[in-house]
């Protein structure tokens, strides 16, 4: 019994993991400009397709392959998102409604962009993270390499997130900046760097769980198309949008909550969970579990 | 006759108390200055009374009823209205739209006379336009302003449209929250008249201010609040020299000096 | 005056006539469901453009009125006018539903409510076999008759243009009055709105409501002119499309579902050169998105500037646009 307990935790917990991280991309964002991009998941696709380019199409080395991926993404964050989108709706004091809409719309051509670049038929993974047919066994219980990297790139990830903002200078004037953007220009801190900055990292992390993302879903439209995405926000909503990693404990949460309803009710309704939680937690305490970091 | 009483009032923010334990009188027909030192919870004492924040704990009297938790919406049908300290405007609404938004509870019609274009919406859409109109013209807007975008006009103009607005709701209690703010000494002179107008027609007023020029103008009545606390109270000379409110604006003289 | 009247002379000739004068029977069924969708999107301009709340999953209700007009009308043998009823009020019951978070809740937090309700609807059509045959859909709907003759898609058309006509009017007059007034205050500032007297909560309800029946009433009409439907017409995919019909049309005009819906509908098809099988549908998402970027207001008031143009002013009061 604890076996199959655990056996269902583990696997649960990897997929929460990369639903939190797409929720960190989320709250970064929010953090900086206050508003909701819902192309957000758009990232974490680009991140595979590129990846996979380089890797496999290109046969560059892997982890060439991966920060070209990465970067590729932030560059897209920086001045296409951001340079296009956000400056021209904010730029004339466009509402929120505005910039959820026309990232909607961008969300919608990046799909059918993607589709016409790669072509509509998903590509299967390369087993750059162990094939899921020789799987670690501790115990008795079976667990896949893949969640093992899962776990090793998030744990990376919130060290290096956490030295970032509370120890190098460039951290800390993000923050600052994400607070009080007025304040922190008086305080000579390059406000547009900062913003961009935060732009980049918001979709650079996104594409992390992209590349992570992709064994599972392959290299896909899918990863973009939806429901993905939206567990990303409600990652977000659920830990808090102030804290980035909250964000992870919302996606664990997600994650684990998937894998048990999917063992003791019908498999179809395994989205539906994360959308009662969602909902839960938005009448009841829609500030989510954690506050300010 | 009090028109609003305040017992025990207070309101808390997580670990702030920004209201504590208030007893305030205001009487009918008179001009009631709010004054103190920033923080004191000038503001935030006219969000509770207007129903923005519910109050933590203590009651809120209005014409003898207890409006404490009551939806603002209501409270502003019952009769108090009230201005912001950062001027809220309807973005993209007309000046004439801005204060007809007010004259809604006025209107006497249903959705179907709108719908079907009745007489009587007819009759009302008159009515109603007339009396903004008459508004308007008290804070000084006037033919050439009914169609522009009350965001597009100039700052003082801005103030006189949200008070008109305020008036449109016929309160008998009137809040205003620091209306002075950012005035030109034109605006202010045109400031003053209004408030004299106003009290004129009988409604009672709450002026929260730091410009103590027009305190002094207008006021019958001053309450001093410090660090959510009411200090003192009384005419406004009184006020203005009690060394108790003179330190809490000023801070204490060092022992040093 | 006189301009102007010749102006709406020729748009009512034009639309008499398309029907007959475009031969492809199938050309006028597309156009029908382009206007279907227009219900829809001038529904959500109401909603979301002139009383600020927000929507993205408005497919549900949608999916409502089609299953629920469907399904009174084969199982319960309802006359199709019934059928119609049944939809619109089942619709604006549920956006009871969907009303209540927006007390509380705005912005992101009200749209992901609303995608997943959306959600959830679908999920609910999908899995409750025994009512609507899940996923594979309802088949068999009959379609409207009148007098004994079954309704071909000229006729619907017309019809089409009547009903939307008749809604135009509604709102309009409802937007234009003292409802539409507190609605855009609202929109534009609730808290000031409340204290100037405004019972949000009724005007939420309304707004909901009113654009939650017309979606059903829009699903009705799909489900009688199709004759089958599915769960594939109401996943979360149709939703982003409908707002994005109201926002190209124009999200504070009146006429923006209408002209909205027409041109998201037709778009792809401008751009099915030969030559262009799998590009087409990335162009006509980019102009779509490049329209929502840089012309927030959509093409409806410059519909209406162009219109003005060649047939004149309007003599006194406003434009269509909520300013």
């Amino acid at each position: 019994m604890l076996q199959m307990v655990l056996q269902n935790s583990i696997s649960g917990m990897a997929m929460g993991l990369l639903y939190g991280v797409i929720g960190i991309g989320v709250c970064l964002f929010w953090q900086t400009t206050g508003l909701i991009n819902f192309a957000h998941i758009s990232s974490a696709m680009l991140g595979a397709y590129f990846f996979y380019t380089f890797y496999v199409m290109w046969k560059l080395p892997m982890v060439i392959s991966f920060i070209l991926a990465i970067g590729l993404v932030a560059l897209y964050g920086v001045f296409i998102l951001r340079g296009v989108i956000y400056k021209q709706i904010m730029g004339r004091k466009g509402g929120r409604l505005e910039f959820i809409v026309a990232t909607m719309m961008l969300n919608i051509f990046l799909l059918n962009l993607v589709v016409v670049l790669w072509g509509g038929v998903p590509y299967p993974f390369p087993n750059i993270f162990g094939s899921p047919m020789n799987p670690l066994r501790i115990g008795g219980i079976v667990v896949q390499y893949h969640s093992v990297w899962v776990l090793v790139f998030t744990g990376a990830l919130v060290i290096g997130l956490n030295f970032f903002f509370k120890r190098t200078l460039t951290g800390k004037a993000l923050r600052a900046t994400a607070q009080n953007k007025d304040t922190a220009s008086l305080m000579g801190i390059g406000v547009e760097k900062m913003t961009a900055l935060s732009f980049a990292l918001s979709t650079g992390i996104t594409a992390i769980a992209g590349i992570l993302l992709a064994p599972i879903y392959f290299v896909s439209v899918e990863l973009g198309g939806g429901i993905i995405g939206i567990k990303g926000f409600a990652s977000a909503v659920i830990g808090g949008l102030t804290n980035p990693f909250g964000a992870l404990v919302g996606g664990l949460l997600i994650g684990l909550a998937e894998n048990f309803s999917v063992f003791y009710i019908s498999s179809s309704y395994r989205d539906v969970i994360t959308f009662v939680l969602l909902v839960f937690f938005l009448i009841a305490r829609p500030q989510g579990l954690f506050k300010k970091m | 006759m009090n028109i609003l009483e305040t017992k025990g009032l207070t309101k808390s923010f997580g670990g702030v108390t920004a209201n504590s334990n208030l007893d305030i009188c205001i009487k009918k027909g008179s001009v009631t200055g709010l004054i103190g030192p920033n923080g004191s919870g000038k503001t935030t004492f006219i969000n509770v009374v207007s129903g923005v924040y519910p109050a933590t704990s203590g009651k809120v009297i209005f014409d003898g009823k207890d409006i404490t938790s009551l939806d603002k919406y209501k409270i502003a049908r019952a009769g108090i209205a009230r201005t912001f300290q950062t001027i809220r405007l309807f973005e993209r609404l007309s000046v004439l739209e801005t204060v007809l938004v007010a004259r809604h509870a006025s209107y006497g019609a249903s959705i179907w006379d709108a719908v079907l274009s009745t007489s009587r919406l007819r009759a009302a859409n008159a009515r109603e336009e007339a009396r903004a109109k008459e508004l308007l013209e008290i804070v000084g807007l006037g033919k050439q302003h009914y169609d522009v975008l009350g965001n597009s006009l100039p700052y003082g103009y801005r103030r006189s449209l949200e008070i008109a607005r305020a008036l449109a709701l016929e309160p008998s209690l009137l809040l205003l929250d620091e209306p002075a703010a950012g005035m030109n000494r034109e605006e202010f002179n045109f400031l003053q008249e209004i408030i004299q107008n106003v009290k004129q027609q009988g409604i009672t007023i709450l002026l929260v201010e730091h410009t103590m020029e027009l305190v002094e103008a207008v006021v019958d009545h001053c309450v001093v609040l410090n660090y959510g606390q009411k200090l003192t109270e009384g005419p406004f000379c009184d006020c203005e020299s009690d060394p108790r409110v003179i330190e809490a604006y000023l801070g204490k003289e060092d022992a040093e000096c | 005056m006189q301009r102007r009247k010749i102006g709406f002379l020729i748009i009512a000739l034009l639309i008499v006539l398309y029907p007959l004068v475009v031969s492809d029977s199938y050309k006028v069924y597309i156009m029908n469901r382009s206007l279907i969708h227009a219900i829809i999107a001038m529904g959500l301009v109401t909603q979301v453009g002139f009383a600020g709340q927000i929507s993205l999953g408005h497919a549900a209700f949608y999916g409502i009125g089609a299953y629920t007009s469907s399904l009174t009308v084969l199982k319960l043998g309802f006359p199709i006018g019934l059928g119609f009823l049944a939809a619109i009020l089942l619709c604006v019951l549920c956006s009871v539903f969907l009303s209540v978070p927006s007390f509380k809740l705005s912005g992101f937090f009200l749209s992901l409510t609303t995608i997943a309700f959306g959600h959830i609807v679908w999920v609910i059509i999908v899995n409750w076999q025994s009512l609507t045959n899940g996923a594979l859909g309802v088949f068999g709907i009959p379609s409207l008759s009148l007098f004994g003759t079954r309704f071909n898609n000229t006729h619907y058309f017309y019809l089409l243009v009547v009903t939307i006509g008749l809604l135009y009017f509604f709102i309009r007059r409802i937007t234009n009055s003292f409802i539409g007034r507190a609605f855009m205050a609202m929109r534009d500032d609730e808290l000031a709105a409340e204290c100037s007297g405004i019972n949000t909560r009724y005007f939420k309800l309304l707004a909901f409501g009113i654009s939650a029946g017309f979606a059903g009433l829009a699903g009705a009409f799909y489900a009688h002119l199709s004759g089958f439907i599915s769960p594939e017409s109401f996943r979360f995919a149709e939703s982003t499309k409908f707002v994005g019909m109201a926002v190209t049309g124009g999200l504070r005009h009146l006429l923006g579902g209408i002209v909205g819906a027409p041109i998201v509908t037709f778009l792809p098809e401008m751009f099915r050169f030969p030559g262009w099988e799998t590009y087409y549908m990335m162009a006509a998402t980019f102009v779509i998105l490049m329209i929502v970027v840089f012309m927030p207001d959509g093409l409806a008031p410059l519909l209406e500037k162009g219109f003005n143009k060649i047939f004149g002013e309007r003599s006194t009061g406003k434009g269509g646009s909520s300013e």
